[in-house]
């Protein structure tokens, strides 16, 4: 007899835990037998009726609204973020313009027509890396 | 997982929506699928990204808030993770939960914050929160049925801090947040099954120190 009720008492939580426990949604209510159980039952319905009341206030627990400024704050960080050049973009140009540019700067001396020459290669394609790194970023602008 | 679109795929949908969209206004972004907004942004559309900030922020918020119990450190970790999320946005997978996917980013962004936290109150909150048998009730059992429930946010709120911050954190997103078993898991990298137990043991904890508190 107690084990049938002990059954009976494990059936009831373990409707009550897939009605309130597994998935969201809308309680769809006790079941026929679960309310006969409970009825008869006052553990069970002690039980039920704190869990529920636990439940339902944990669903009406007050929550915050976010503040305006920190959602200008979030998205002007993303935007900031979004503005950022990416240089995987170009994953040679940059290299090699750096390279190149020092290269040019300090192979060749500076006190023959050459070395003018050199530096004048070299001062242009630092403009060239300048102008890279601004386009890259327009560029990330524009999207 | 293996349904998921790949970050090409999405992409190039992407750019077929926005050459679709043409002038979208805000309104009718705000009726787009978490999907299409980020097939969106992926495409070079901010305003897209701008709407999922909106849609999520509340939620993000007040997760991490109830993680930290600071509006300032909430706001912090709450711009952090829609940042780390934008960064992310190319490895997301289109048919999998934006969601879930976002909350994992805050918890994550929350632990850290609770683990290198060095402050008095972070540390007394963690000693008290592991194992101290002050917070469990004496005899359960006994000690519900002596008392008559009536319960109150305050009640349930003090209740929830004296749980470990993982277990409110699993508890709240079920219970006020309305995540399924499987968002859970997949929020706290866990196992359904283990959220389940979990959960179980954590209602069955709350309403034990609940009872208890309700007696004194
Ligand atoms: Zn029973």
């Amino acid at each position: 007899m107690n084990d049938s009720k002990n059954d009976e008492c494990a059936l009831f939580r373990l409707d009550f835990e897939k009605r309130r426990g597994e998935e969201p949604g809308p309680d769809t209510g006790i079941s026929e037998q679960g309310k006969k159980h409970a009825d008869s039952c006052v553990a069970c319905h002690k039980w039920a009726f704190e869990m529920e009341s636990l439940l339902d206030m944990s669903a009406a627990l007050p929550q915050f609204d976010v503040p305006e400024a920190l959602t200008q704050q979030i998205l002007a960080a993303v935007e900031t973020e979004r503005k950022m050049p990416r240089m995987s973009q170009y994953p040679l140009v940059l290299p090699l313009s750096i390279i190149g540019a020092a290269a040019l700067l300090t192979v060749l001396p500076f006190d023959s027509l050459e070395g003018m020459l050199s530096w004048g290669i070299g001062l242009a394609a630092m403009v060239l890396l300048k102008g890279l790194l601004s386009g890259v970023q327009a560029g990330q602008q524009a999207v | 997982m293996a349904n998921c679109e790949t970050l090409t795929q999405v992409v190039l949908r992407g750019f077929g929506q926005l050459l679709a969209s043409g002038g979208l206004t805000r309104q009718d972004k705000e009726k787009l699928a978490d999907g299409q907004l980020i097939a969106l942004t992926l495409s070079g559309d901010a305003r897209s990204y701008e709407v999922l900030v909106r849609r999520y922020q509340k939620l993000v918020y007040n997760v991490v808030y109830q993680m930290l119990r600071s509006h300032e450190a909430a706001a912090d970790v709450t711009q952090e993770t829609f940042l780390k999320a934008f960064r992310s946005l190319s490895t997301f997978r289109s048919e999998c939960a934006f969601k879930p996917w976002l909350l994992r980013i805050a918890t994550n962004s929350g632990l850290n914050l609770i683990r290198d936290s060095k402050s008095k109150e972070h540390d007394s909150l963690e000693s008290l929160l592991d194992g101290n048998p002050a917070c469990e009730p004496a005899s359960g059992q006994n000690v519900e049925s002596e008392v008559e429930w009536s319960l109150s946010h305050a009640m349930l709120g003090e209740a929830l801090l004296t749980l470990p911050p993982r277990h409110r954190h699993v508890f709240l997103l079920r219970y006020q947040h309305d995540l399924s078993y499987a968002e859970i898991a997949s929020v706290v990298d866990e196992p359904e099954t283990t959220i389940k137990a979990q959960l179980f043991r954590i209602r069955e904890k709350l309403k034990k120190i609940l009872a208890e508190r309700m007696r004194t």
